[in-house]
């Protein structure tokens, strides 16, 4: 092989190398509870108002202890540029409304996330509601919340709202 | 298509050049084939198929303008790479000549220009050609301006249905770049040098400069045909299947 082709094979490999495309920002999956939407996709609503979608979510116990879900409780994040931003989140007064699910049980919810103009936080990437999401809970052992799952355990898997 | 165009553009230069229409036609339609080639390669979706693909199908452009003017087989190439086109002439006394795409490099500028965007330099690297990574604000996912590819930060490299994934949305803008590249290298290089030859000045700018002159055809065309009616639409979206 000669110097020149040489160089030009190094060219051809680092372009290759830097260049390959970042793949999507992996969610945590937990050993404790699974996390994940009933189907892949929703529909959204967009208006000028705002953008919102709902998507029913299954959450299994795995463990074996009881865990409480804090239905007052919402934390979305949409994927941009392949990582994962956090959009909006929704919370009253923490564990008011709770779901209990059993050792070996599991529970289906339908999963909101409304966000309106000039009233939630400012998101530079809800202009459109087409996208991946993905939601965070709230898990407890306890049905007051003193004993919280770490988030890392509490994100469902990704979703496709278009 | 991709044949009847190579063919009807070669022949059309042969017969304006006074030579045989019909092996001007022959030639062109051979080149054609070889654009197809490279379109499809674009499909398949990786950084090696992005480059090999439209580098196929400049080959094949480059063949068409060669049939169209008598030229021997590639003897004159034009490469696109970013916003730079080479020019290899084989039995030209100076054989590489790199010349800046102005159409290109003013694209990239304006689209850099705009709020949140920023420049892909993953995603320029795995194409060869110039990416931008763009907020969302219409229902376009992706958009080709004279050879420049800007795409939604919102689009997943992964397979999430019914969203696009990044890789056809990508795959599709390049084959509206592989278009562009014929468009460029069949039609407006041999008019560009027509005209430099009789402006004063003209032939030293287009030594280093290249003007795309089908690019306000092409941009009348797009305001004159709604996009599911456009041919190139249709095209780029059989070849890299996904919505818009």
């Amino acid at each position: 092989m000669t110097s020149s082709w040489r160089v030009t094979a190094s060219a051809v490999a680092a372009v290759f190398a830097v260049g390959c495309l970042d793949t999507v920002e992996p969610t945590p999956t937990s050993s404790l509870v699974s996390i994940a939407p009933v189907r892949g996709s929703t529909r959204g609503d967009q208006s000028e108002s705002g953008v919102q979608f709902r998507i029913d979510i299954r959450i299994i116990n795995r463990g074996s202890r009881i865990i409480f879900l804090d239905r007052t409780y919402g934390w979305t994040e949409k994927l941009v540029d392949q990582r994962w931003k956090f959009v909006v989140e929704s919370s009253t007064a923490p564990f008011a409304s709770i779901r209990t699910i059993q050792p070996g049980g599991g529970i289906t919810i339908t999963y909101v996330m409304q966000y309106i103009r000039g009233q939630s936080p400012e998101s530079q990437y809800l202009d459109r509601v087409r996208g991946l999401y993905r939601a965070r809970l709230r898990l407890s052992y306890t049905a007051s919340g003193t004993e919280l799952l770490p988030p890392e355990e509490s994100y469902s898997q990704p979703f496709a709202v278009e | 298509m991709n044949v009847l165009l190579g063919a009807a553009t070669a022949g059309v230069w042969s017969a304006a050049g006074r030579r045989s229409f019909w092996q001007g036609f022959a030639r062109g339609a051979a080149a054609g084939a070889a654009v197809y080639a490279g379109k499809k390669l674009i499909a398949e979706g990786s950084p090696a198929s992005w480059w090999a693909g439209r580098e196929l199908a400049a080959l094949g452009s480059s063949e068409v303008a060669n049939a169209g003017q008598g030229l021997g087989f590639l003897q004159r190439v034009v490469i696109p790479v970013g916003p730079v086109r080479i020019h290899v002439d084989r039995r030209a006394r100076k054989k590489v000549s790199p010349r800046l795409d102005l159409s290109s490099s003013i694209s990239a500028v304006v689209i850099a220009s705009r709020e949140r965007a920023h420049f892909a330099l993953d995603e320029s690297l795995a194409t060869g050609t110039l990416v931008f990574i763009v907020p969302e604000t219409s229902p376009t996912v992706g958009a080709h301006t004279a050879g420049v590819v800007s795409i939604s930060e919102l689009l997943p490299d992964g397979n999430f249905p019914p969203l696009s994934t990044k890789r056809a949305v990508i795959s599709h803008e390049m084959i509206h770049a592989a278009q562009s590249d014929f468009a460029f290298t069949a039609w407006s290089d041999g008019l560009q040098q027509a005209i430099a030859k009789r402006i004063p000045g003209g032939s030293i700018v287009s030594r280093y400069v290249d003007a795309n002159l089908t690019l306000p055809l092409q941009l009348l065309a797009n305001g004159l045909i709604d996009y599911e009616r456009r041919p190139w639409e249709k095209e780029a979206v059989s070849f890299a299947k996904h919505d818009k």
